[in-house]
């Protein structure tokens, strides 16, 4: 009995056993199946499990950094960057491309044809990114994102429709529109500047890319965000004061209106700085809106484009006959019956001024006198004086394609070459450059160099001001105030008297040539470039103001008529504005009893039979008697004492009178007056 | 005899006792454990919901940098010579037309155009709400809108 029961006990024992063994042996079994899958999913297929882990969960986005500001010197924006979206579709997201397009233009109120040709086009092609509207302000974001929303459709970004995603952009802005177009320039739509600052300080306003590694949640949600550090882009304060710029732009605007101009360049510099105030160009563009139309007044002309400068240029001719000593302001000077004779060229003056002091001379714009000055100065003097003003070199203003003109090495002129450039001819020059030597005689001798950057600013640290270059004394202080003096009188009793300010005194040159006409090759005598160049307060200069006026076509067209006045008014205002202390009295009536007119040099070869006047380049290729060249001595060499260059000078210059003859030049009618 | 049932019942009460113990044990290392996935749990949640009000306070931050930026060219716009000059013609105090500084032929067809209704260059975008921690459904949503 107790056996039997023993037995049934260990029975049951048995098949418990078994049946926990069979229960062991089915999770072993489940477990070892599981084990199994999960070495193979890990190991065989381990890569492309984790691809498709990050890709559902990661989201790499990529976004550019807000290109920096441009700010004029009292911190007002000339440009800068907002955030805009450009909505794009992805094609290969599209089920239905016909129904796509029939929401998407109905919502952005477009052609629907147009539309599902190109997303019929890029689904065909699996195209990822098809631009539909770019560079949409948050409203319009907002508004297309309500209107294109499906509310079976579960995406992580809107809008809420299939295929149809959001790209982060930005989009420049120019607030004050046409104001200094040309010197800020703009940038295309990939953020790169292709004119004026935008262009040349590309590098600096630049936005570096910004990649964003964001980890989403199953509904897109962003629960964790690797932002990769970057430099930020520099902000950069330009020289320009916009207030000063406005003015200059309408007096120029008003100035190239008023003599029918086709077009105008005025440049403001501050002289003890090099600062540039102002730097206008007309016609002009907007800024926000620059279409093919605005291209041809993209050029900035003032630094990009070289002129024959004319008269203006005889600050240069005068100044190096005070430099040498070989003439004073008061000295008297004889222009004989306004006519001289240089290498078979005769060169004329508007109207003979006979013997006048050498103030006069320049006052009255006497090419005769220039051009005896640039002879007595001589040939390599006359070379380094010029090449000393900075002509034939770039300034350096931070601006793009800036030209260096056309100055020729002294072994290409010509027999009359240096006579023409006395007067502005076979010479080509930049505004800028001619502004700039102006503002060298108005800082006492001392080089400016201009500057249109005042400073950078970065992110968090101290704004950083350009390294100033190095300023050389051009000519002695004594020589900028004796030739700031005769400007003076050009302004007072020449050809520049409407260029005479109120409350201010002021001193400058006017400059009338004619254009060259590269069609015919030759000197176009009904088309000017009419200039004024000017600085004030005279005796104590805070600012040189340069008007160049292009064919101007009513009314008297030479400089002192078209420019003189665009300066009076500028200057004018500027000072006043920049709060300049007068120096003159004040509400003192323009005296202009008589404009002196001023016409461009009258030159003709002295057959009589050709009256063109050669260009700078024509004249450089073409090859001419050598014996011309040799016969124009340098009066300086062998020199020592100035007193004893300025005695040669004054007896050559007697000796000239009744000889008619002087080292090749010859004087074809030589009247006392 | 008295003494051997004795000691079967001391060792089958230790028996008893450590099984117990061992029992309490697993079921405090048991209780540690899901307390620890909790915790851990917990954090994690914890740590992804930081994550989003950061990302959506960051994205506020930007929304409002970029407003603050459409103020400026706003004022900058409105405080331009050219809009100031369009502002006073429309409120009477200039007689002469506004002269636009732009090309000689776009004159005409821009004095046309200027008028009131013509729309500003910048306008009031952005719209932006403070980040409240007492609603985070309704951030939420609005976070996921801004995606």
């Amino acid at each position: 009995m107790k056996r039997a029961r023993i037995s049934k006990k260990e029975h049951l024992k048995q098949v418990a056993f078994t049946r926990f063994m069979l229960v062991l042996a089915f999770f072993a079994l489940w477990i070892g199946g599981i084990s199994v899958r999960l070495v193979h999913l890990q190991v065989t297929q381990h890569t492309w499990l984790r691809e498709r882990a990050v890709d559902m969960r990661q989201d790499i986005r990529q976004s550019r950094m807000l290109r920096g500001t441009i700010y004029d010197r009292g911190g007002r924006a000339l440009a800068m960057s907002l955030r805009v979206k450009t909505l794009y579709a992805d094609a290969t997201e599209m089920a239905d491309v016909g129904v796509a397009a029939k929401a998407i233009s109905s919502a952005l109120k477009i052609d629907e044809k147009p539309l599902l040709l190109q997303l019929q086009q890029a689904k065909v092609a699996n195209k990822r990114y098809l631009p539909i509207a770019k560079k949409l302000d948050e409203e319009a974001v907002q508004k297309l994102n309500k209107s294109l929303d499906v509310a079976d459709v579960r995406k992580a970004d809107l809008p809420n429709f299939a295929g149809l995603h959001w790209k982060d952009e930005q989009k420049r802005s120019y607030p004050q529109q046409t104001l200094a177009a040309q010197v800020i320039g703009f940038s295309n739509d990939a953020d790169e500047g292709v004119a004026g600052i935008e262009q040349s300080q590309d590098e600096i306003l630049h936005g570096a890319l910004i990649r964003k590694l964001q980890q989403r949640d199953r509904y897109g949600r962003i629960y964790d965000e690797e932002i990769a550090e970057r430099e930020a882009p520099s902000d950069v304060v330009l020289t320009i004061d916009s207030a000063l710029q406005y003015m200059v732009e309408q007096a120029l605007e008003k100035g190239v209106r008023e003599s029918d101009a086709k077009s105008g360049m005025a440049v403001v510099l501050s002289v003890k700085t090099g600062e540039v105030l102002a730097i206008a160009n007309y016609p002009t563009f907007d800024l926000n809106a620059v279409n093919a139309k605005s291209v041809s007044n993209i050029t900035n002309h003032a630094v990009q484009s070289s002129y024959a400068p004319g008269s203006v240029f005889k600050l240069v001719t005068y100044g190096s006959g005070l430099e040498k000593n070989l003439f004073n302001p008061g000295d008297m000077i004889s222009s004989g019956n306004g006519t001289i004779e240089v290498a078979d060229h005769v060169f004329k003056d508007s109207h003979a001024v006979g013997t006048v002091s050498y103030s006069q001379a320049m006052a009255h714009s006497s090419n005769v006198c220039a051009i005896k000055t640039a002879m007595s100065v001589g040939r390599e003097d006359f070379s380094g004086m010029i090449q000393r003003m900075g002509f034939g070199t770039k300034t350096g203003i931070e601006l793009p394609a800036e030209t260096s003109g056309i100055v020729r090495p002294v072994a290409k002129w010509n027999g009359d070459s240096l006579a023409s450039m006395s007067i502005g001819y076979e010479i080509g020059v930049t505004a800028l450059q001619m502004t700039t030597s102006f503002a060298t005689i108005a800082n006492n001798g001392v080089r400016v160099q201009p500057r249109i950057i005042k400073e950078i600013r970065k992110s968090g640290e101290a704004a950083q001001a350009p390294m100033p270059a190095e300023q050389p004394q051009v000519v002695t202080p004594e020589t900028a105030r004796k030739l700031r003096t005769m400007l003076k009188q050009v302004v007072l009793t020449g050809t520049g008297r409407r260029a005479q300010l109120n409350g201010y005194t002021a001193a400058g040159k006017t400059g009338t040539a004619w254009k060259f006409n590269p069609k015919t090759k030759s000197i176009d005598p009904s088309k000017y470039i009419s200039s004024f160049i000017g600085m004030a307060p005279a005796e104590n200069p805070e600012i040189v103001v340069g008007v160049i006026m292009d064919e101007p076509r009513s009314g008297a067209r030479d400089g002192g008529m078209v420019s003189a006045p665009v300066f009076r008014e500028i200057a004018q205002q500027l000072l006043h504005e920049l709060k300049v202390p007068t120096d003159a009295p004040i509400d003192q009536q323009t005296t202009l009893e008589k404009d002196i007119p001023e016409s461009p040099v009258e030159s003709s070869p002295t057959n009589k039979s050709d009256k063109k006047l050669s260009d700078t380049t024509q004249k450089a290729d073409r090859e001419k008697p050598k014996e011309n060249q040799k016969n124009i001595k340098d009066p300086s060499k062998n020199t020592k004492d100035s007193k004893e260059k300025r005695n040669i000078a004054k007896e050559r210059l007697t000796a000239f009178l009744p000889k008619r003859q002087f080292n090749g030049i010859v004087d074809t009618n030589v009247i006392e007056t | 005899m008295e003494s051997t049932s004795n000691r079967k019942r001391n060792r089958g009460r230790r028996e008893k006792d450590s099984r117990v113990s061992t029992y309490l044990l697993m079921f405090g290392c048991i209780a540690m454990l899901a307390a620890g996935f909790f915790l851990a749990a917990q954090q994690h949640f914890s740590s992804m919901d930081y994550g989003m009000k950061n990302s959506r306070l960051r994205k506020q931050v930007e929304q409002l940098e970029s407003e603050k930026r459409r103020l400026i060219l706003a004022k900058e716009v409105s405080l331009s010579p050219m809009e100031i000059k369009k502002a006073a013609k429309r409120a009477g105090m200039l007689d002469s037309p506004v002269l636009d500084t732009r090309d000689a032929s776009l004159i005409v067809p821009t004095m046309a155009k200027a008028t009131s209704t013509e729309k500003p260059l910048v306008m009031k975008t952005a719209s932006t709400a403070p980040v409240s921690a007492a609603k985070p459904r309704a951030v939420s949503s609005q976070a996921k809108a801004a995606e």
